[in-house]
């Protein structure tokens, strides 16, 4: 169980690059590393999701955590690699990469009407966000969240965006975090709290 | 020609993976057969991305059209999903 000492370790290895042994224990070094990590999470997620959620949340995961490597290539900050935080009810994605808005502002331009380029990144297909052909990892993600009405936070470079149920407050030293750092940090909650405020809609 | 996705493995999650069987599916399959249609079938597979889906049909579609691909077994809400997400 993840306790509030773990999530500020996780904040000063995400912004400071300061590393300890549990984000070492947590934190994979290839995309092996993550992929072996994230079939044998799939047993934990039935306990919380039912199958078919289990499989659509295990893709979602898999797409956020392989941006980890494919975008950061050449761009890491300190050790290439991504966190990977796996909890019954919650799990965390970080990477010190160069975060979304780098990645994506050499593609495309926000129009005046828009504010942030995570959010660009959950709603809009962007053809040539290299080296990918095609970007709909993040739609995917954010229509399988909203379908399995669970929670989720994502934060890069000073911009954040909530997707479904707000995340538990247990939660909230991370989701009340906007970090400026590079790097892009993603929280899946999988509790189902109908009293919780929707922030967002498919 | 039908295809078994599943002889790529269980959970198909990574871009790069997916660019590796979408050069094994032009080297070992579609060389190999005059069939224009070509059917992928999802039994078995228990996690599918849109990134690994996206690599294997970029390459299917440079030599097939896409009203030749057909897909079965389709009832895994991962698979029918990145479907979703890839062909529409």
């Amino acid at each position: 169980m993840v306790e509030i000492k773990q999530l500020q370790e996780i904040k000063d290895w995400f912004e400071f690059g300061i590393t300890c042994p549990f984000i070492e224990a947590n934190f994979c070094t290839n995309r092996a590393d993550f992929n072996a990590r994230l079939i044998s999470y799939e047993a934990m997620l039935g306990k919380s999701l039912p199958d078919d959620c289990k499989y659509l949340v295990a893709a979602s995961i898999g797409e956020v955590g392989n941006n980890c490597f494919d975008h950061n290539l050449g761009f890491w900050n300190g050790s290439p690699g991504c966190l990977f935080v796996r909890e019954s009810d919650f799990c965390i994605l970080a990477d010190r990469g160069r975060g979304i808005k780098e990645s994506l502002k050499g593609v495309y331009k926000l129009s005046a009407s828009e504010h942030s380029y995570t959010e660009i990144a959950f709603e809009k297909v962007i053809t040539g966000r290299a080296p990918e052909k095609r970007g709909n990892g993040l739609k995917f993600t954010k229509r399988s969240i909203i379908k399995c009405e669970l929670g989720f936070y994502c934060v890069s470079a000073g911009e954040n965006i909530f997707i479904g149920n707000k995340p538990n407050s247990n939660l909230s030293a991370l989701t009340n975090y906007k970090s400026i750092g590079p790097g892009t940090l993603s929280l899946f909650s999988f509790t189902k709290n109908p009293s919780l405020v929707k922030t967002d809609k498919p | 020609m039908k295809i078994e996705v599943k002889k790529f493995g269980t959970h198909l999650i990574s871009r790069p993976e997916g660019r590796d069987a979408a050069l094994v599916l032009r080297n070992q399959f579609l060389n190999k057969t005059s069939d224009s249609e070509l059917i992928f079938d999802f039994e078995g597979v228990l996690v599918l991305t849109p990134s690994w889906l996206d690599e294997v049909l970029q390459e299917v579609l440079k030599t097939h059209q896409q009203s030749q691909v057909r897909f079965e077994n389709t009832l895994n809400s991962s698979v029918a999903a990145s479907i979703e997400t890839v062909v529409s």
